[in-house]
């Protein structure tokens, strides 16, 4: 693995890997044995924003697993809608492993799950700073204004209710070493339909 | 439980807003949305109003499974006195607005009176206001949407507004929300233009809870698997699907209903819509689904950049709701176009200035007719020669009619007052004022009969004959599936769900899902009971209104005039021997007034 590769994995860079051995054992091998495995200990939802029809059940079974009510914008995936509905694209948290959100938090209330990789919020230890929310480039951890906490995908405890409940496939929960391979093979369809139609 | 035990009372000419308890009573008794809507609008005006007044009530309702993870749960519906008709309206829409206002908080919207300026209402959870809207009157739908969410700065807004037509009194417009899902028919948008109400915008950040949370989850996943399985190739190719259909049976109203198939049905159909032509291009870019809906019929299309509709308006070179059945049809065959780009065109000026497309493809229609008559010329119509199958003149008037302009102010009329004016009211093909949509009623006998007693007018949306219709040509045994179908589509209708997914659930799978969502125990027997309490409530505000059994007709040239080909080739419509079979089995007189004892067995008495 290349430095340019290591860069495109961890934002943090290598400095970051090295803090991370679990991290530098799992990329140590090769792309493919892991993905065809699927022994990586990440792993990530995966959103091809071509497959989405922006009927937003994934917005309701995750507020409905975390809220026990359907409430969109309590959700912590968010379906975007561009060009009057010619692009819907889902986007939560991709469980970033240098994490702004945790390296940011001065009450060291986001922590990860060790089984998933995810990054979690302990409610009691969050004071609502939002210094988490500045920190993270992506916007995917949000203040609560009822709970007066933050709020963030947490895998849903491995079994993502967002993947369960999409009816298209456009939300998937994969090893997180095989995001790229998925969106491969679904470019690589699509270039052969094309070439037959 | 899935209502938020609110509605919002709006007096417009107050300028007052006012949020009361939801009357559970009334929920209970009519289910929500469609069947509560029309509760609320016969407890809070008198029928006979004008619905060009102040005194006329707009209502905008939502259903017990609206906003909830039941499959296709973001419908919601528009109801007031038609201006078309001079009866009930009730029009429903998906999109995502409606599942937005129950976030919100509310059920449902009661607006009344006329607002002396152009206002906006416009709802932020708790935080509630009527705006000024003269930067937005004589705006587009398009325009007003962005308009609201940059002035707002809220991108989440979800907005339902008028377009100019509805400013300027089209007795057709629609209210649009979210780009290109409409409450389309009946004129519901001319009633807001009337009372000055441009738009409603509303962000909800608000909850929705179910009765029976586990249940629900079990019972409706149960539901969209079960939806996913039998679509019915509409996630696919979408209700367009149905062209090809209507073609092969000869049901498929061509050319102001002269004829009943159309040899240009294949470049605009479904399958049209898929393919890529010599220059890489293709209509449809992708599928796109309402709040929550599993089938995702709808469609977003493009126009091609060289067609001569839009080769130097770069402002439609973007994509945007493409071509469903009922478009295709009123942009196509009812006036011999078969231009695909053309009609895609028609669709998103439809859209963008908030216009009932069938009304106006079949309004135009009629005007094509007068105009191969002679009846009127190139004077009456700003010189555009009103040809059937002439594109120019299909998209020419759709822009005209929608900005209210020159010949498309009297095409804004609709097909009965422009018939009328003219002196020809038999080239109107509209039941109580409103337009068909596109069925034959010659080749589709119970269609015919669901149309001349349509509560709203023509209309294919409020029963279910079709595969009856299909087995059988002959009027024999059509009424009893035509009640029943109007009963259950009432209840349907009602529930907050979307009726394409009648195709896969029946009465027990509704009330499967709404018995887990809300209070009370919901069975099949009951959702029926309810859809026919609902249409006979439909049925007396209409009686109320002054309309009577006169009005249950269809035009003489679906009665005396044969069907120039296809299956039904040679048959009329047998609405003479049907209609006293309807109004036994409704429990009407045969002035098709409902009894003592019908009234009093649905609780109406």
């Amino acid at each position: 693995m290349t430095c340019a590769e290591v860069q495109l994995y961890a934002p943090g860079g290598i400095r970051g890997l090295l803090l991370e051995p679990v991290f530098l054992l799992h990329y140590s091998l090769e792309f493919k044995t892991i993905y065809s495995e699927g022994k990586s200990m990440y792993r990530s939802l995966h959103m091809e924003p071509s497959l989405c029809t922006g009927c937003l059940q994934c917005e309701m079974a995750c507020s409905f697993e975390h809220e026990g009510e359907f409430n969109p914008s309590r959700s912590r995936i968010r379906v975007f809608e561009f060009e009057h509905g010619k692009t819907s694209v889902p986007y939560s948290c991709t469980q970033c492993v240098e994490a702004w959100c945790m390296k940011a938090c001065p009450t060291g209330a986001i922590f990860v799950d060790s089984n998933l990789g995810a990054k979690l919020v302990s409610a009691s230890a969050c004071v609502g700073c939002k210094a988490c929310t500045t920190a993270c480039p992506f916007g995917t951890i949000e203040f609560n204004p009822v709970s007066g906490k933050v709020d963030k995908c947490d895998l849903c405890g491995g079994d993502p209710q967002c993947v369960a409940a999409c009816p298209t496939g456009a939300i998937t929960y994969v090893d997180a070493g095989a995001t790229g391979v998925v969106r491969m093979q679904l470019s690589a369809e699509q270039t052969v339909q094309g070439r037959a139609s | 439980m899935s209502w938020q035990g609110k509605i919002l009372r709006v007096d417009l000419t107050a300028g007052q807003v006012a949020p009361e308890p939801l009357n559970m009573a009334w929920a209970n008794e009519y289910i929500g949305e469609r069947g509560l809507g029309t509760k609320y609008l016969w407890e809070n005006m008198d029928p006979k109003v004008d619905p060009m007044s102040p005194e006329n009530v707009l209502i905008f309702a939502t259903g017990p499974l609206t906003g909830t993870s039941a499959s296709t749960s973001g419908r919601y519906a528009v109801l007031t006195k038609g201006p078309l008709t001079g009866a009930i309206a009730c029009s429903n829409s998906g999109g995502k607005f409606g599942a937005e206002l129950k976030y919100a908080g509310y059920d449902l919207l009661l607006i009344e009176g006329r607002s002396e300026k152009p206002v906006y209402l416009l709802i932020e959870g708790d935080e509630i206001s009527l705006v000024d809207a003269k930067k937005i009157w004589g705006k587009t739908v398009w325009e007003t949407d962005e308009w609201i969410k940059t002035q707002h700065h809220n991108p989440m807004l979800k907005i339902a507004t008028i377009g100019v037509a509805g400013e300027r009194g089209v007795r057709y417009a629609a209210v649009v929300n979210d780009l290109h899902r409409a409450a389309g028919r009946s004129g519901v948008g001319t009633v807001m233009g009337d009372k000055n109400l441009k738009a409603i915008a509303v962000r909800g950040t608000g909850g929705v809870g179910v009765k029976d949370p586990k249940r629900f989850m079990q019972v409706t996943r149960e539901m969209k698997n079960l939806l996913a399985q039998n679509t019915g190739g509409m996630t696919k190719y979408g209700t367009n699907a149905m062209m090809e259909t209507m073609q092969e049976f000869g049901g498929l109203p061509t050319r102001n209903f002269q004829e009943v198939q159309f040899a240009g049905y294949d470049k605009i159909d479904a399958k049209a819509m898929l393919k890529t032509d010599q220059a890489g291009h293709r209509n449809l870019l992708t599928n796109k689904a309402c709040f929550g809906c599993t089938i995702a019929c709808g469609r977003i299309a493009h126009i091609r950049k060289d067609h001569f509709t839009i080769q130097n308006r770069k402002e439609y070179w973007h994509a945007s709701g493409g071509l469903e059945y009922e478009t295709a049809f009123a942009f196509g065959p009812v006036v011999g176009v078969d231009d695909i780009d053309a009609c895609t065109f028609a669709g998103y000026l439809m859209n963008e200035h908030g216009v009932d497309p069938i009304s106006f493809g079949v309004t135009l229609a009629a005007a094509m007719e007068l105009f191969e008559l002679g009846i009127i010329t190139t004077e009456d119509t700003d010189g555009v020669a009103l040809n059937f199958g002439s594109a120019e003149a299909l998209t020419v008037m759709a822009e005209k009619t929608g900005k209210q302009e020159g010949f498309g102010q009297v095409l804004g009329l609709g097909s009965r007052l422009m018939c009328e004016k003219y002196g020809h009211p038999e080239l109107s093909m509209t039941v109580k004022g409103q337009e068909f949509a596109g069925y034959d009623s010659r080749a589709l006998q119970g269609m015919g009969l669901g149309y001349a007693t349509g509560n709203r007018g023509a209309c294919h949306l409020k029963h279910d004959t079709f595969e009856v219709d299909m087995d059988d040509q002959s009027g024999q045994g059509k009424a009893e599936p035509c009640k029943t179908s109007q009963d259950w589509t009432a209840a349907v209708d009602s529930s907050g769900l979307c009726m394409f997914t009648m195709g896969a659930w029946g009465a027990p799978e509704f009330a499967a899902q709404l018995d887990a969502d809300s209070e009370g125990e919901w069975t099949p027997q009951r959702l029926m009971e309810s859809g026919e309490r609902i249409w006979n409530l439909e049925r007396m505000f209409n009686l109320a209104a002054g309309l009577t059994r006169d009005d249950d007709t269809l035009p003489e040239r679906l009665l005396k005039d044969p069907a120039p080909s296809g299956t039904a080739k040679g048959k009329v419509n047998e609405l003479e021997k049907m209609l006293p079979e309807y109004y036994q089995l409704r429990g009407w007189n045969d002035q098709g007034e409902p009894t003592t004892e019908t009234l009093d067995r649905l609780g109406l008495g």
